[in-house]
């Protein structure tokens, strides 16, 4: 085996596969950075492309634009509070804060290196067990989706910060949301106010770039007709805001693990994808963490937590895909068409078939990752220097991006109006204190829960105990218990410490 | 400064040429000899011409699209573009097709389910008769499947399965036409299946893989797919013939059901287009349809290729229109 993955990285990094390799990494990067243009939509059109190239160049091409628009999310996500593609949504609330503090430097570094950290360890799962994880992974059916759904559910509220109440509202708002569209099961139009257009529901895409980076550009108006003009960030204080030290790193270690870990699983279970994975990652990071309170307000930790997750998720969409040819998310769907094309099949025989071809493959994913890092520690000064800009010139650029980012999402001038909607909306949230986070987790949670659930109860004929059924469900049932225990000690410790404290106040 | 300039401008041409821009500048066909004239001959295409696909980037039939595409763009000599307009379970394609300029620059990828059976499930504000068609270039063909490793050997064993079970049976399928298949089945036997929708072909597939659900209805390109792989046995294909990949298997209608799904993926333009354009479009997609190139792709894709002319298509979706209205009313 070893072997084979060397002569993978010696077929990978011949001048013909390599130039490849790298134009896919650059054009990820570069759409993924750019709100509205994603990972997904670089796979999409990269696709077409590969009608006439071999297989080879073709599928480590479809994974470097993949791998690098993955981390570009990341670039916009940390200098403008834009998330460039969803999945980098969660790597906001703390890369922007860092960022703000002339830190960009180090939160850039902290998500590369994270993102890289992610990629390689599930390189290395995929090349190692690929073929039983896959399997399990298939066990996974309604019943238990729900119950994972469930468990998910409970992200909302520890996400909700210093007010649960307002933390549960904007996850109300988020489910809501999720519902418009067709019904999943009887096909009928829901909350679409009869309008074609939003009979397919709202896109995650339109919906995050208004209200994350569009809300954010109003926040920077509101502060620019106070009289605020200066530089968009501050500049690094000290060396140590433009690196990530190895004593960080250190601390980190256990973080990216998790992260890459729970990555993998996600990305393994069909039909989940790599914005949840970070969404839990972080969630995961936060609650095992020493100093909980410093989420949110600019802690490495949040970046590198998010960040691995995603780009685990990268390497672990393939083990689905290559074991047992089955898509994990719409990108390895997509992957799936690239393979069709070539006139392979993915699934058990391609390792019959095209041996070399899965090698290349493993080789090409490790090698994108070493490339990746390379690329951007190369270039991403040019990135932060974004940061010295005038906010005044900064903000209608990114809103300019945004606009026509979402118009090209789908050719659609309907989902900018969606999208200024939402605007709207952010920005009120944010005013009054509302995690966005939550809105988000509801949103991405509200049709995966009710597919589940009424899919469950369809195939049991009604029957609930299809949520009791396998050790996979009694798993996560305990899983959302001690969840929810957790959660509410750590309220009934604030409160308590609150009344203490006003008890102090009206003694003196 | 500069250098954050040319990033910018970097980054807006990129966003230019992703986000759709198909002015691509059209140089002028200069037509050799035959000068003389006779009546007003039409001069076309002379620019870009636009497609719109009805699904998003990177599916089956943006793939399938995109070969024809650039088979019909050798034969032309203009560029042709395909843009995605996904949504509405594929109706808000047809309709930005039925509201773009009669011009013959735009033509539209035209499904049969969104257009015969999506508008008795939902408002939409078309009929099959709003648009004159091109052709067909694939079917979409369907067939009934069960896990490899599974018991049951025929359609006989499933109704077996289904007659000896508490409550009706769980089918997996991912929207009409398919459930028409075992509701045929149903009805003659005297059973009842419970359709299970899923969102994507392959979530069909991936929920009887894992066991969750027996029989799923599915395309025969994913289908095809897990029998090469030896993970899914086919029991019946719901078409009106037995499938290239598995001629040993035979369709529904041999086994005495009533029943063939037929969809189709052709295009069309928005009614009113000049006659003579609408010839030069349909020789240009007969001849097509027998490109080398393209017939590759939907051979590897696992689709059946399946040309007919636009005449023959519309005429297929008007029946199938009324026929499914009464279908889906029951």
């Amino acid at each position: 085996m070893i072997e084979l993955l060397l002569d993978g990285f010696v077929n990978v990094l011949v001048p013909g596969n390599f130039i490849y390799l790298l134009g896919g990494l650059i054009l990820g990067v570069v759409m993924g950075a750019i709100p509205g243009l994603t990972a997904t939509m670089a796979i999409a059109l990269i696709i077409p492309l590969t009608f006439t190239i071999s297989p080879t160049q073709s599928l480590i091409m479809l994974l470097g634009a993949y791998n690098g628009g993955i981390f570009g999310g990341s670039i916009s996500a940390i200098l403008l509070a834009t998330p460039g593609t969803p999945s980098a949504a969660a790597t906001v609330a703390d890369g922007f804060k860092l960022a703000q503090k002339g830190q960009a430097g180090k939160a850039i570094k902290t998500a590369l290196i994270s993102s890289v950290f992610g990629g390689l360890f599930s390189s290395i799962v995929l090349i190692l067990v690929a073929e039983p994880i896959a399997r399990y992974a298939l066990k996974f059916g309604p019943g238990e989706f729900t119950i994972i759904m469930l468990f998910s559910l409970t992200i909302i509220a520890s996400a909700s910060g210093k007010s649960m109440i307002k933390g549960l509202i904007g996850g109300c708002l988020g489910l809501l949301f999720g519902f418009v569209g067709m019904d999943p099961v009887y096909s009928i139009p829901r909350f679409t106010f009869g309008n074609v257009n939003l009979s397919s529901g709202i896109n995650l895409v339109v919906m995050l770039i208004g209200s994350l980076a569009v809300a954010e550009i109003l926040i920077q108006i509101e502060s620019v007709a106070r009289g605020r003009t200066n530089a968009h960030l501050p500049p690094p204080m000290t060396k140590d805001d433009d690196r990530l030290t190895f004593k960080e790193f250190k601390t980190l270690l256990k973080t990216l693990v998790r992260s890459s870990a729970l990555g993998c699983a996600i990305g393994a279970l069909p039909g989940l994808g790599p914005t949840l994975a970070s969404y839990v990652g972080y969630d995961m990071a936060k609650r095992n963490s020493k100093n909980p309170q410093k989420f949110g307000e600019g802690a490495i930790e949040g970046v590198a937590a998010a960040e691995a997750a995603n780009n685990a998720v990268c390497g672990a969409n393939l083990i689905p895909l290559l074991s047992l040819g089955v898509p994990g998310d719409t990108v390895a769907a997509m992957l799936i068409g690239a393979f069709l094309i070539q006139g392979l099949t993915p699934g058990p025989l391609i390792f019959r078939e095209a041996p070399e071809l899965v090698y290349n493959i493993y080789s090409g994913l490790i090698i994108s990752n070493i490339l990746l890092f390379a690329f951007v520690m190369l270039t991403y000064k040019f990135f932060t220097n974004i940061g010295k800009l005038e906010t005044t010139v900064i903000f209608p650029v990114v809103c300019m991006f945004c606009i026509v980012g979402v118009y090209a999402f789908n050719q659609s001038l309907f989902d900018v109006w969606i999208m200024l909607f939402f605007a709207v909306l952010g920005y009120i949230l944010m005013k009054f204190n509302f995690p966005p986070a939550t809105m988000m987790i509801g949103f991405i949670l509200a049709p995966l829960f009710e597919t589940n659930f009424r899919l469950a109860l369809l195939i049991s004929n009604n029957s609930y105990a299809i949520f009791f059924k396998s050790p996979i469900t009694w798993f996560f049932w305990g899983a959302t218990l001690l969840s929810i225990v957790t959660i509410a000690r750590g309220k009934i410790k604030d409160v308590l410490a609150e009344r203490a404290i006003d008890k102090e106040l009206n003694n003196i | 400064m500069k250098r954050k300039i040319s990033l910018f401008l970097v980054i807006s041409l990129i966003i230019m040429i992703l986000g759709g821009c198909n002015n691509t500048p059209a140089t002028p066909t200069t037509q050799a000899g035959g000068e003389t004239t006779q009546a007003p001959k039409i001069d076309y295409p002379t620019k870009a011409i636009t497609i719109i696909c009805n699904y998003g980037a990177g599916g089956g039939t943006d793939l399938a699209t995109r070969a024809l595409a650039q088979a019909m763009e050798r034969i032309l000599g203009q560029p042709i573009t395909v843009e995605n307009k996904a949504g509405g379970s594929g109706t808000l394609g047809i309709i930005e097709t039925m509201n773009r300029a009669n011009d013959g620059y735009t033509i539209g990828v035209l499904t049969a389910a969104p257009l015969t059976i999506v508008p008795h499930q939902m408002e939409v504000p078309f009929t099959p008769e709003d648009f004159d068609y091109i052709g067909t270039f694939g079917q979409y063909g369907y067939g009934i499947a069960v896990k490899a490793d599974s018991p049951y050997q025929s359609i006989a064993d499933i109704v077996a399965l289904a007659k000896a079970s508490s409550g009706p049976l769980a089918y997996s399928a991912s929207g009409y036409p398919q459930p028409f298949a075992m509701n045929a089945i149903g009805e003659k036997e005297g059973i009842e299946f419970t359709y299970a929708p899923y969102a994507s072909a392959s979530e069909v597939l991936t929920a009887v893989l894992g066991g969750h659900i027996q029989v799923a209805v599915g395309g025969q390109a994913e289908i095809t797919q897990f029998m090469k792989s030896g993970e899914l046995r086919l029991l019946a294909a719901a078409g009106e013939s037995r499938w290239e990949t598995a001629p040993e298997v035979p369709t529904l209608l041999e086994l005495g059901y009533d029943v063939a799904l037929r969809s189709y993926m052709g295009l069309g333009l928005p009614s009113g287009v000049d006659p003579q354009i609408a010839a030069i479009l349909q020789d240009a997609f007969s001849k097509a349809v027998e490109d080398e190139q393209f017939l590759q792709v939907m051979r590897n894709m696992n689709f059946m290729i399946s040309y007919t002319t636009g005449e023959e298509y519309k005429e297929f979706l008007a029946r199938t229109y009324v026929e499914n209205k009464e279908l889906m009313a029951e």
